[in-house]
């Protein structure tokens, strides 16, 4: 397993949490779980992270919790998206995006196409 | 919306850290077993996939902490570690803690005290819906002595107001005049009722508690014997029982329907009345008979957008109104300047309040407090000094100074807090006992009940806050100002003294010396004040004099003259008969009323037939006292002129009255008036005698002279029976043999006796008052201040010990050293008395208008008291100065190494 680590910039982790309950409700370990996969074991969540974010998420009112019982018949404390969190998804994706094709043009410029 | 649920998310999980924790935990659990079950599924053995479940994972109590840490919870867990360490840290010194604690519950308490009297007389004093519109309405006759001042009215001309005026939504009648008989089985219970038309519920606009009030449907339909109830009578006469509402009861010789009782603080007319009944206008009072008689309350709700102003200019063309058609009123309202007019109730009552008497009580709790705050500041210094080590520390530890000041401010907050509550129960008690002390009814005709409620809780906790941040601040900005590095190194050695500690508390002492000085002259003032209206007298003497009045209630003892004839006055001549006869009276008579009562003065009007009036004269109007034989001789009232009335000056003899001598003075000034005439009620009156002047009401009621007439030569003015008596014994021990005497003869009269002197401490209430709350909180503020000089200098001296051994040892005399303590204290006291003294002259011209009497030294009194204050200043500093003295150079030199 490889151990390479990619450390999330504060912000980014809160939108991939968000993304990821926009799929679906789930509890924490589903989240972390849903992040790994979707990204092919790129990306790995800590749950030193997650955790807290999953907290001030939730007192942003981006996120609600309930307990429930989970796939395993184990009680579980799901998580899922509110109407605030969809449109602060929204506002993230969109900032993230222009962010990553400003990045992309920097990285992608060479010596000739600015002269 | 959001943002604030979140707050409320966070606050709920801060306030049950302990079950959020918990649940965090269980969460955390619950991930390490999914992680252990998915490492299983990968083949791993349960234990060793478990073991790298929780490696991966890692320790679950840091995460805690982090989530912890970045909550508003922090802060408030800060909050809560601060506070218990303030209550451990308070307990520790529990010396400082309960000085402390001890003057704020004086110094809080006073206020609350104060603040729970003022606010319901001066802030609140009606419980209406918008206080504001609600006014009174009356007769204004400007000319007259009281001015602009709205007076009763007549029932007729209310019934004119109440048909014609359209600025109002509704106008109440209300006849304040009368007491009943609430008859009980075997015994009565006198009570002041309140008779009013169905206009003034509206106008009060309060819904009862329990049933309805009576509207007009009730009074077409003949059907008046209704009554309401108060909640005072409900709850201590009918045990609060509910199903009282239709009950009848018994009133004089009524039988009455009760239909509702109005909720607890509801009060309507100004004589407290226990309950209310209809007021229906007879036939005469609806004729133009009903206009003479002007002896009632009009209250008014003004309609919304109308104006006081708007009200009272259409109320004055209702008079022009009036006048246009009653030309035989013109001579009249000329002299007068009658005409009809409104003023909001608060006006009528912040007169009769002596409003800016308790506002200048509130000030000098006030100071007393901020007193009570310096000389916490300046213990807080000198704990705050003993202490910069331990801030020093902190800070080298890593806190932050927001950390050490929000520390420290929680401390003096809790502290104060503490202090808060103690001054709570101190108001408590005292609110219990102070209107009965200072017979708040006087002042409060409204009666409101005086308690602790929630607004003086309220207040209290957020004086106790604000004071306590104020006082705290200075200690706190002195303990973190400095650089604590160096203090952590010289602290480890012994320093001689900090100068800017020195400095900051002087600071403090001077202003508590100030501050006493003023309160010291305000007691010293109001004291003369009272002892020289004690020193002048009321005109009759009070030593060894008791009082016994009953009423001899219409019902039973009829009125006019033959009820005067047949019952009143046989009564009181048994009576009086009786009482004489009892051991211990060395004589008694009767009147009609007693001086310095305070029932509501009842003034008539008489004629002096050759005086000539100068212009602008007011009419003669008199207190008129139905009195029998030896009443002057009783009361101590000097006979000056003539002779008493005697029992021979009855119904066949020429009618007599006995004046006193301001009536001489002002109508006689040049003749005999002996012999001469007065005019009452269309008789003449030979004056037969001139007795001195009495103060007839209380002193905040003002006062008028007075007409003796012989009780068998009219018919009895009011039904009020009041036995007058010298006796040989304490008056108070008479009490009960003379209301056996009195009941013997009628079972059901209830019999209030007193003593004269008790009776002339509550007409002079007003001045009394400030004189023992000025007396008390100047004692509390030299305490105070002696207490918070000698912390002072007894600390430079304990502190400088080792400075003083060293001067002494290098040959400084014992005198010389005590008097650098001398002239420190002298110059505090210097300091303290001039800012003092600059500060009394204003205060002085604050409570002038407050007192009876003139004193033409009382200009010079702030030099008197700053005189003493200076004396003991000097007194206090001398106990540390003998201690610097008696410093042994070889004992402290010798422990110092």
């Amino acid at each position: 397993m490889a151990k390479e680590k990619h450390d999330l910039l504060q912000g980014t982790l809160d939108m991939l949490i968000l993304k990821a309950l926009q799929l679906a409700p789930m509890h924490g370990f589903g989240v972390a779980a849903r992040i790994r996969q979707i990204s092919q074991d790129a990306l790995r969540v800590e749950q030193g992270s997650l955790y807290p974010a999953l907290y001030r998420l939730e007192e942003q009112g981006w996120i609600k919790a309930s307990w429930g019982i989970s796939e395993k018949n184990r009680k579980a404390r799901f998580y899922e998206i509110t109407k605030l969190g969809q449109k602060q998804l929204q506002r993230e994706t969109a900032h993230w995006e222009r962010l990553s094709l400003a990045i992309n043009q920097v990285l992608g410029s060479t010596a000739e196409s600015l002269s | 919306v959001s943002r604030l649920s979140g707050l409320w998310l966070r606050l709920g999980r801060a306030l049950r850290r302990r079950r959020f924790e918990r649940e965090m935990l269980e969460e955390l659990r619950a991930h390490l077993e999914l992680e252990a079950e998915q490492n299983q599924e990968r083949g791993q053995e349960p234990a060793a996939a478990r073991r790298q479940a929780a490696i991966a994972f890692g320790h679950l109590g840091g995460y805690i902490e982090q989530v912890r840490d970045r909550r508003l919870g922090r802060w408030f867990g800060e909050l809560m570690l601060d506070g218990r360490q303030a209550l451990r840290f308070l307990r520790k010194s529990p010396t400082f803690t309960g000085v402390a604690i001890a003057t704020l519950a004086l110094c809080l308490g006073a206020n609350a005290t104060l603040f729970g009297i003022l606010d319901p007389i001066l802030l609140h004093p009606f419980p209406y819906p918008d206080p504001d519109r609600v006014v009174n309405v009356g007769m204004v006759w400007p000319k007259w002595p009281w001015g602009e001042m709205v007076q009763e009215i007549s029932p007729l001309t209310f019934q004119e107001i109440e048909a014609q005026a359209g600025c109002f939504s509704a106008v109440g009648f209300i006849d304040a005049s009368r007491k009943v008989d609430l008859h009980l089985g075997s015994h009565v219970q006198r009570m002041s009722v309140a008779a009013v038309t169905p206009g003034a519920w509206v106008v009060a606009g309060v819904s009862p508690t329990l049933g309805r009030v009576f509207d007009p449907q009730d009074l077409a339909s003949g059907e008046a014997s209704l009554a309401v109830l108060s909640d005072g009578l409900w709850r201590e006469t009918f045990g609060s029982d509910p199903a009282v509402v239709g009950r009848t009861i018994q009133l004089d010789d009524g039988a009455y329907q009760v239909v509702g009782v109005m909720p607890s603080g509801f009060s309507l007319a100004s004589n407290q009345p226990r309950l209310w009944i209809p007021r229906v206008f007879s036939a005469e009072e609806r004729s133009e008979q009903g206009r003479g008689n002007a002896g009632f309350q009009a209250i008014g709700r003004l309609r919304e957008g109308v104006s006081v102003e708007q009200a009272r200019h259409e109320l004055e063309s209702l008079h022009a109104g009036y006048l246009a058609t009653h030309p035989e009123a013109h001579e009249f309202a000329e002299a007068t300047g009658e005409t009809y007019g409104v003023a909001p109730l608060s006006v009528w009552v912040s007169e009769r309040a002596s409003g800016s008497l308790l506002l200048s009580l509130q000030v000098a709790a006030a100071l007393v407090l901020l007193l009570g705050c310096l000389n916490i500041a300046g213990l807080l210094v000198v704990r705050g000094h003993g202490r910069l080590r331990e801030m020093a520390l902190r800070g080298a530890l890593g806190a932050s100074r927001r950390r050490i000041v929000q520390q420290l401010a929680v401390e003096t907050a809790t502290l104060f807090l503490c202090g808060g509550a103690v001054a709570l129960a101190v108001a408590a008690a005292a609110l219990r006992l102070v209107p009965a002390h200072f017979h708040l009814g006087e002042i409060m005709p409204y009666g409101r009940p005086v308690g602790l409620d929630a607004r003086i809780l309220w207040a209290t906790l957020g004086v106790s806050l604000l004071t306590g941040l104020l006082t705290g601040s200075l200690p706190i900005v002195y303990a973190t100002r400095r650089n604590l590095g160096p203090v952590l190194q010289t602290l480890s050695q012994r320093t001689t003294r900090s100068r800017s500690r020195r400095r900051t508390q002087s600071v403090f002492v001077a202003g508590q010396i100030a501050v006493s000085l003023v309160l010291l002259t305000a007691a010293i003032v109001t004291g003369r004040n009272l002892d020289a209206l004690l020193g002048q007298g009321f005109g009759v003497t009070t030593d060894h004099r008791l009082v016994a009045s009953v009423a001899l209630p219409a019902y039973r003892y009829g009125s006019g003259v033959s009820g005067t004839e047949e019952h009143i006055n046989p009564f009181k001549e048994q009576a009086l008969e009786r009482i004489r006869s009892l051991p211990g009276v060395v004589r008694a008579s009767v009147s009609n009323r007693v001086p310095l009562s305070s029932d509501w003065p009842q003034k008539f009007g008489f004629g002096v037939p050759d005086h000539v009036p100068v212009p602008g004269e007011t009419p003669a109007v008199a207190f008129a006292y139905q009195v029998s034989s030896g009443y002057f001789q009783t009361l101590g009232i000097p006979l000056l002129r003539g002779r008493d009335l005697s029992p021979t000056d009855d119904a066949n003899a020429p009618a007599v009255a006995v004046v006193s001598a301001e009536i001489a003075r002002q109508y006689f000034p040049d003749r005999d008036p002996l012999g001469a005439r007065v005019q009452f009620f269309g008789r003449d009156c030979e004056i037969i005698g001139v007795v001195g002047a009495t103060q007839n009401v209380p002193l905040s009621l003002g006062n008028a002279p007075v007409l003796y007439l012989s009780a068998s030569q009219w018919p009895a003015f009011n039904d009020e029976a009041a036995f007058v008596m010298q006796t040989a014994l304490p008056p108070a021990a008479m009490v009960a043999s003379v209301t056996q005497v009195l009941t013997e003869i009628d079972p059901l009269l209830a019999v209030r006796a007193t003593t004269l002197s008790r009776m002339q401490q509550g007409a002079v209430v007003t001045q009394s008052a400030p004189r023992e709350i000025a007396g008390l909180f100047a004692v509390l503020a030299v305490l105070l201040t002696a207490l918070g000089l000698y912390g002072v200098l007894a600390a430079s001296v304990a502190q400088g010990t080792r400075d003083l051994a060293i001067r002494i040892a290098l040959g400084a005399g014992r005198g010389s050293i005590s008097g650098m303590v001398l002239r420190r204290g002298a110059a505090l006291a210097l300091a303290g008395t001039t800012v003092g003294i600059l500060a009394c002259w204003p205060a002085l011209r604050f409570i002038e208008p407050l007192l009876a009497t003139a004193d033409g030294a009382r200009a010079a009194t702030p030099l008197v008291a700053a005189a003493l204050t200076a004396v003991m200043t000097l007194l206090i500093s001398y106990l540390p100065a003998r201690r610097a003295s008696r410093v042994d150079p070889a004992v402290v030199l010798r422990d110092d190494n």
